[in-house]
């Protein structure tokens, strides 16, 4: 519906309602355009609850009912009266305008144009109060004057137009006087007053009745505001004329919803407003204030701009002040801010730069020892650190000289490569080389610390190694006599500490291999020979030698062996030893088979005493020599290396070189290691008993018979008794 | 007197005549672990077996293998035929033959004329294949070369023969032994006795090609070394091997 459509509708209902208008009880609300568009301004329909007419000019002195009448019958196709009534004045509820006046300038002084009409300015009471009288006189609310005033007229014509004001007898009048016009649809004032805007939350009091108080504080803002954005529609300045001080006095009763769109775009505006109360960026909020059209909020949004302003200069002085102090070497300047500040906009700072001062204070003489002591020591590391978290750093510059002349050292370069190998993973040998042979020993903290690190792994696995048979220094400790599930429970109950811990998965490693589980076993050892754990080549070499099932590799048992041989593995010498001595690796033989059970003699190892007085017995790699291999053979007796028993019996048996023979002695041995139940002596004195002497076969009957195994002669003949005495005895 | 006499005249015998003639096989100890030894060859091979039978006949733990065949040698049977004999893995392999090859080689419908190039480089290729097929049935060959023989006109073509031989042991890099030499008894040329502990004694007989068992004991002795290490060997690899170090 356009809105001439509108206005006829209205009008359309107000002609034809015949008790409306001729029984003068009408109560509906007019409003009357006087010389002006009606729907400049508007922001969408109007509800039928307001009554709008619209006349293109003054009407003439005395014909002001029938102008206004014949307005509407003209309006309007078909009217309907009381044909006995002559009354002819528009009966009405309340009742607003809005006038558009020009002043005009010419020989008879100022006129006033309305529409296409000029009247003097004298003339202009009568005019207007003939207009206003068509209405009944009660209901005159507020009238609102759009006055142009290109030529500044209004001031030197003030009294005649308040006069004819005064006459037309509303509430409330509002002049605005601005230029000479615009082309843009001018700020709807009384639609907003009309619609309630000054009564509605936060501008009034929102009892759907706007008082007189509240449309001046509206219109006040408004118009302020409208003078201050300074458009082309800009009004200059405003008057606004009351028939009486009483700010109660109700000068509109709100009708809910009269202009929808005009409530939605207060509604929006107004929750816009609270949005921006909690902004700290006055950008936006200029923004709102600089395009709102009913602006709720308005005072307090122009509080917090303000707000905002003195906040950022406060903040400008505390930048300033604190630029001015920040550089400081000391904290007093620091302190009064922290106790002055304001906004504090930089207290952490100033309390870091404090709390730096009173630690640096203590700080400065431990640093300066520090440096002393690392630079002496010429500590890369120690330096660097000192560098990344010294305090006060006076002797900073100095500390970087040093460390760039220690890094410009190739040796530091080289050391710091070894150490990083011997760290991935670390490997508690190459660490101990580094230790022993660094020279700058950049880093030797961290080493000594993964050493002592490995050592608690080492200490943290030593129930588990244990029940695993490990190390294996001091003699073979077979798989076949490991308790594996004893093994397996006391390592888990060690868990999760000894989760990732290479000394404990070697354990278990062996215990794999002792239960058949090669290849778990191998997959324990590459990891425990990465972790350097010394066991653990030994154990791969060993199973590389006799594998738990397929082909021997010989080639890489030695190559493990050898290694683990250079970290004291008395395992992997043994593999080397028997590799060499059975001719196993080409360019190997018996005599380096010699050289490294020698060795392992010498380092007591009860195994390397064995094959040291073996090859001597049998002349394996050197020249037989009894004497020195009775020395070997009865250094690993003593040490409880069972196997042996019987070699060193076989030299006492008949005696050999400087050797004298000594059967009681030899007999001895091996009924020591057959009580214990070892195969080799068993071998000696069942299958092999037919090479005993006599006397040695006597011994062991007699043995036999104090033990209650043999109850035949003591004739030292080698029969089925005696063999099956022998094997009754070890059962 | 005599008595006395008698030693002197060993002395004096032993300090002034020939070198003395080596080791001899008997009275070599009984390996301590199964050894077996087989003998490939012609009836000198034979004369070999015989004494390493009489050393070791008796050991629990020996077993030493008759692989030979008189009047036969690489011209008659070719290596395959010789490498089947060993019938199984063995210890030690010995060989001497050679002595019936001073013949043409028939290989298919090609005969090689004795001597010829073609016979050499055959002879040879024999030799080295039977040296290579019996590398793979036994831990160690020794191919013992032709003894000196009395009959001085086959004296050069045996020589040759050797010397083939040994080119192919070399080759196939097996041990060679040369008996040509020591077989002169340190006289330097065929002898049919010599002085052993003083005493003269008969070492080959009449056929001046073969030996006495003494002889045959003195020949075996050669190798007598070899025999006693490879019994320390596998006495070694019996007990370290066997031995639990896990």
């Amino acid at each position: 519906m356009t809105f001439k459509a509108m206005v006829g509708a209205a009008l359309t209902l107000f002609l034809l309602t015949p008790a409306a208008f001729s029984q003068s009880q009408d109560q509906t609300t007019r409003l009357i355009f006087l010389g002006a568009d009606a729907a400049e301004g508007l922001p969408g329909p109007v509800d039928d609850a307001l009554s709008i007419l619209a006349l293109p000019e003054l009407p003439a002195a005395g014909q002001a009912d029938i102008d206004v009448l014949g307005a509407l019958l003209r309006s309007n196709p078909v009217s309907s009266f009381v044909s006995n009534d002559d009354q002819t004045r528009v009966d009405t509820g309340d009742f607003y305008m809005v006038a558009d006046l020009g002043l005009t300038g010419g020989t008879e002084g100022t006129g006033v144009s309305v529409g296409g009409e000029t009247v003097p300015m004298a003339s202009l009471a009568d005019r207007l109060g003939g207009l206003i009288g068509a209405f009944n006189p009660g209901a005159r609310q507020i009238a609102f004057y759009r006055i142009s005033d290109p030529e500044g007229r209004f001031p030197g014509s003030l009294a005649q137009i308040r006069s004819a004001v005064g006459k037309a007898g509303f509430a409330m009048s509002v002049v605005m006087v601005g230029g000479a016009g615009c082309d843009e649809p001018r700020v709807p004032f009384h639609y907003a007053v009309l619609d309630g805007v000054p009564d509605r939350t936060p501008f009034g009091d929102s009892d759907d009745v706007v008082a007189a108080g509240e449309a001046l504080n509206w219109l006040t803002s408004a118009l302020s505001r409208a003078s201050t954005r300074e458009g082309a529609c800009a009004v200059s300045y405003s008057l606004i004329l009351r028939d009486d001080e009483n700010d109660a006095r109700p000068v509109v009763r709100v009708t809910p919803g009269l202009i929808p769109e005009m409530d939605s775009a207060v509604y929006r505006e107004t929750f816009e407003a609270l949005f921006l109360m909690s902004s700290e960026d006055p950008a936006p909020i200029r923004a709102y204030l600089d395009s709102c059209v009913y602006c709720p909020s308005e005072a307090e949004l122009d509080n917090r701009l303000r707000d905002i302003g003195e906040r950022e200069l406060a903040l400008k002085l505390e930048r300033d002040v604190w630029e001015t102090i920040r550089e400081d070497k000391d904290p007093s300047r620091f302190v009064v801010y922290l106790e002055n500040c304001t906004l504090c906009a930089f207290r952490e700072e100033a309390e870091a730069r404090v709390s730096f001062f009173r630690a640096a204070e203590t700080a400065s003489v431990e640093e300066a020892e520090s440096f002393e002591a690392l630079a002496s020591a010429r500590d890369l590391g120690g330096l660097r650190a000192w560098v990344e978290t010294c305090v006060v750093c006076e002797k900073a510059e100095e500390v970087r000289a040093i460390i760039g002349e220690i890094e410009a050292d190739g040796r530091v370069q080289e050391e710091e490569a070894a150490l990083t190998a011997a760290m991935t993973p670390p490997n508690p040998q190459k660490l101990t080389r580094w230790i022993e042979t660094c020279e700058i020993c950049v880093g030797l903290g961290k080493a000594e610390a993964a050493l002592a690190e490995i050592d608690e792994e080492r200490v943290a696995a030593e129930p588990c190694l244990r029940a695993a048979g490990l190390p294996q220094q001091g003699g073979p400790r077979l798989l076949s006599s490991i308790d594996t599930i004893a093994a397996r429970r006391i390592c888990k109950a060690a868990s999760p500490g000894l989760e990732g811990n290479p000394f404990a998965n070697v354990a278990l490693g062996r215990v794999a291999q002792a239960e058949g589980d090669g290849a778990a076993a191998s997959r324990a050892y590459a990891l425990g020979m990465e972790a350097g754990v010394p066991a653990a080549f030994g154990l791969a070499a060993h199973s590389a030698y006799a594998p738990l099932a397929g082909a021997a590799d010989y080639e890489l048992a030695e190559s493990l062996a050898q290694k683990g041989r250079a970290f004291d593995d008395w395992l992997s010498a043994e593999v080397l030893t028997v590799l060499y001595s059975r001719e196993l690796i080409e360019g190997k033989g018996p005599e380096d088979a010699l050289e490294v059970a020698l060795e392992q003699a010498e380092a007591g190892n009860p195994v390397g005493q064995f094959f040291a007085g073996y090859f001597f017995l049998s002349g394996v790699g050197t020249d037989p020599d009894a004497t020195t291999a009775e020395r070997w053979l009865t250094a690993a007796v003593e040490q409880g290396y069972l196997h042996a028993n019987s070699f060193l019996a076989e030299l006492y048996e008949t005696g050999k070189d400087t050797v004298e023979p000594r059967p009681d002695k030899a007999a001895e041995l091996l009924w020591a290691a057959l009580s214990k139940g070892d195969p080799t002596a068993l071998d000696r004195l069942t299958n092999q008993i037919a090479e005993r002497s006599p006397d040695v076969v006597r011994e062991v009957q007699a043995r036999l018979r104090d033990a209650g195994a043999f109850a035949g002669r003591i004739d030292g003949l080698a029969g089925p008794q005696t063999v099956s005495a022998v094997q009754s005895f070890v059962n | 007197m005599w008595t006395i006499l008698k030693a002197a005249l060993l002395c004096a015998l032993a300090a002034g005549g020939p070198a003395a003639a080596g080791p001899n096989i008997q009275g070599i100890a009984c390996p301590g672990e199964d050894v077996r030894i087989v003998v490939l060859g012609d009836s000198l091979a034979d004369g070999l077996w015989g004494a390493l039978y009489r050393a070791l006949g008796a050991c629990d733990r020996a077993q030493v293998v008759r692989g030979t065949r008189v009047s036969d040698g690489l011209v008659k049977t070719d290596a395959a035929s010789w490498a089947i004999r060993v019938n199984g893995q063995a210890d030690l392999v010995v060989v001497q033959m050679g002595a019936n090859d001073i013949t043409n080689i028939r290989d298919g419908r090609t005969r090689l004329v004795y001597g010829s190039p073609a016979w050499r480089d055959a002879y040879e290729a024999r030799a080295r294949e039977l040296a290579g097929a019996l590398k793979e049935k036994a831990d160690r060959v020794i191919w013992m070369g032709l003894p000196v023989v009395g009959q001085t006109k086959y004296e050069p073509e045996y020589r040759e023969i050797s010397a083939l031989q040994a080119e192919a042991a070399t080759q196939a890099g097996i041990e060679f032994v040369d008996t040509h030499e020591p077989t002169t008894f340190g006289e330097g040329e065929f002898v049919s006795s010599t002085k052993i502990d003083g005493l003269t004694q008969q070492v080959r007989i009449t056929d001046l090609v073969h030996f006495t068992e003494l002889g045959y004991d003195i020949v075996a002795g050669l190798i007598r070394e070899d025999v006693e290490s490879l019994f320390a060997r596998t006495a070694r690899d019996a007990t370290l091997g066997a031995m639990p170090l896990q």
